[in-house]
């Protein structure tokens, strides 16, 4: 109760209430009007998301992911479709988010062995948290794979193979 | 219980600059944020444990696909213990410790 009428007073503060006059009771104000409720009033009056901008949203979402960028872009683009989908009232369940980055994961075809230890866990563990640690750590050991094998000059020989069959 | 001067303190952002002009969905998600983090940083043992209050700030739905516990609002416990007939001593002072946990709970 009294973090949310901190919160509340923050909010009310930031924003001018004509955009959230109708929440107010005639006799008690806001004292019986959430936080939340006049965040979701706010987004659904002003910060309305068109359905065209649902569309791009879930487009922006299943959008492939390049392997050679940091996996953080792709988790914070699977993020940004989290919360804008919540916003226009179209939240993704965590089963739809789970299989779209899962999905995109897959086409990259770098990750077999995560991907494969991925689909062996038990329904409970599978959530975005647990999806994000998992396929961090798989993106981090590629790299350093990348870099030692580089380092120990694998890297050169093929390209000196790949010369001599051409 | 603690004030809410004392909440504030706490909190990451104490002050939230006032937004200027119509609300637009990226201002209103600044704001969000902020409070977000604000909520996050006050810490219960509600939920999963280790998002602090962040529920109140953010839709159920986007909070299920970041813990895996559900946030159960605490439900006023009333004024009083509700103590049945013939209880002991003991029964008597434990239903009056869990009552005084739950009201501190319900008022955090």
């Amino acid at each position: 109760l009294s973090t949310d009428k901190t919160l509340k007073q923050q909010l009310l503060a930031a924003i001018d209430n004509i955009y959230y006059r109708s929440l107010r009771n005639r006799i008690t104000g806001y004292a019986n009007v959430t936080t939340l409720t006049i965040l979701r009033h706010l987004c659904d009056t002003c910060g309305k998301i068109s359905p065209t901008d649902l569309i791009d949203i879930d487009t922006r979402m299943k959008a492939p992911y390049d392997p050679s960028q940091p996996i953080e872009l792709f988790f914070n683009q699977v993020d940004n479709a989290i919360e804008l989908a919540a916003a226009a009232n179209a939240a993704y369940t965590g089963p739809q988010i789970i299989a779209c980055a899962y999905n995109t994961i897959l086409q990259t075809g770098l990750f077999p062995g995560t991907c494969r230890d991925w689909r062996r866990c038990p329904a409970a563990q599978k959530i975005w948290p647990t999806f994000k640690v998992d396929f961090s750590l798989a993106h981090q050991e590629m790299r350093e794979l990348q870099a030692t094998t580089q380092g120990a000059g694998f890297h050169s020989a093929n390209s000196a193979l790949a010369a001599n069959f051409q | 219980m603690s004030s809410s001067g004392d909440i504030l303190e706490g909190f990451p952002h104490p002050m939230i600059t006032p937004m200027i002009g119509i609300p637009t969905y990226e201002s209103i998600a600044e704001i969000n944020l902020k409070l977000n983090a604000n909520a996050a940083s006050i810490h219960s043992n509600l939920g999963d444990d280790a998002h602090g209050l962040l529920a109140l700030t953010i839709d159920p739905a986007v909070y299920n696909t970041i813990s895996p516990d559900l946030f159960l609002p605490p439900a006023n416990p009333g004024a009083n213990p509700i103590l049945p007939d013939n209880a002991t001593v003991a029964c008597i002072a434990k239903l009056t410790r869990q009552h005084a946990a739950s009201l501190r709970i319900w008022k955090e």
